[in-house]
């Protein structure tokens, strides 16, 4: 290159490959950087949607008493974040279920049961009747580790496990009620 | 400079040349003879002035700048390829065993506490998981009888954890139960 091309172009060769790796050394540097708080904020809406549900379910069990039924639709929050790269965002799915439990007391003691003289059977003290209470379930399927891992930060190992590609947080039981034949 | 071409003139001597050659102002018609020479004279300094510019850079003057670039470019793309901790890229993360272990047990723990509800309520076993209410996930229901049923679910170590109703396992109880809520009032 003689000086008059220098003249005409502003820039050898060298310049322009200078200028294109600093700026790509750049790009490399700030990406993952940019990415993991992409994820970052990802695992934060994860964690805002179970929060919704919650909250939701509770407004129910405050105005109804019980736990609200299984919603129909499967999944019932699906949420992408477009902050990071379709194949780079984990998908997951809330859903939301009640489970039956069943108190079984234990059976009257032989001096409980013992009809005292006089008394007809009827009078005995009857048998104490199980009761029925319902569990709310809420779970998140996620294939990604780290959201399973988040959720497990924010609510907890005593009331909330991970089984295979499920975390599922338990919510006390509801008021009691007695075990009418019929499906918990 | 009238003597034509100068290749190997220096920058020092382009400065010295002169912008533009300063032809005599005079009246009157010039002679052949004087043109000749003022043309000459202006070629000359054009010759002077291009050859100052075509004289090639020094070889090797912009080594160190592709040097460098290709070792940027190099970093570039091992930081593409494998970005080191300290540039912000989290650490993947992946659950204990004894965490997902925990959690297989639980699931059985509450499946199978949903089951005797249904017994209790229904006075028999369901058929499948999906009559007795919920089936959790990653728990397979084997009724062996009208009155005995298994829970299996796989641990993180490929093996079967199993719940057999006739032979519930303390431990699971007892984990089971420090569940909040689970276990007496609300």
């Amino acid at each position: 290159m003689t000086r008059r091309e220098v003249a005409l172009t502003g820039a050898t060769f060298g310049d322009v490959l200078l200028v294109i790796a600093a700026i790509g050394l750049a790009a490399a540097m700030l990406y993952p950087g940019m990415r993991a708080r992409a994820y970052e904020r990802h695992l934060e809406a994860v964690v805002a949607d179970v929060e919704t549900v919650l909250e939701a379910v509770e407004r129910v069990r405050a105005d109804t008493g019980a736990w609200p039924e299984r919603r129909p639709a499967e999944p019932v929050v699906r949420s992408e974040s477009g902050a990071l790269p379709r194949e780079a965002a984990p998908t997951y799915r809330i859903e939301w279920r009640r489970l039956a439990i069943a108190d079984v007391p234990e059976p009257l003691t032989d001096a409980e049961a013992d009809v005292p003289e006089g008394l007809d059977d009827e009078d005995a003290p009857a048998p104490p009747e199980p009761s029925l209470h319902h569990l709310g379930l809420v779970s998140v399927h996620a294939a990604d580790d780290g959201v399973l891992e988040a959720l497990l930060g924010r609510w907890g190992m005593d009331r909330s496990f991970v089984h295979d590609t499920t975390w599922t947080l338990v919510l006390p039981r509801s008021p009691a009620r007695v075990a009418t034949t019929g499906t918990p | 400079m009238v003597d034509g071409a100068r290749p190997e003139a220096s920058v020092d001597d382009a400065v010295r040349i002169e912008d533009d050659p300063v032809l005599p102002s005079r009246r009157g018609t010039s002679s052949p003879d004087e043109r000749e020479r003022v043309v000459a004279e202006a070629l000359a300094h054009a010759e002077a002035r291009d050859a100052v510019y075509r004289r090639p850079l020094a070889d090797g003057s912009g080594w160190w700048k592709v040097a460098l670039a290709s070792l940027l470019l190099l970093l570039a793309a091992g930081f593409a390829v494998a970005p080191p901790a300290w540039l912000g890229k989290p650490a993947p993360v992946t659950l204990a065993a004894a965490t997902r272990a925990r959690g297989a047990r639980l699931s059985l723990y509450l499946q199978a506490r949903q089951v005797e509800a249904f017994r209790v309520v229904e006075g028999r076993l369901p058929l499948d998981l999906a009559e007795a209410g919920e089936a959790l996930p990653g728990v397979r229901y084997l009724r062996s009888s009208g009155r005995v049923y298994q829970l299996v679910a796989v641990g993180p170590d490929g093996r079967a954890i199993v719940w057999d109703s006739t032979r519930p396992v303390p431990p699971i109880q007892r984990e089971g139960a420090r569940i909040p809520g689970v276990e007496g009032p609300s």
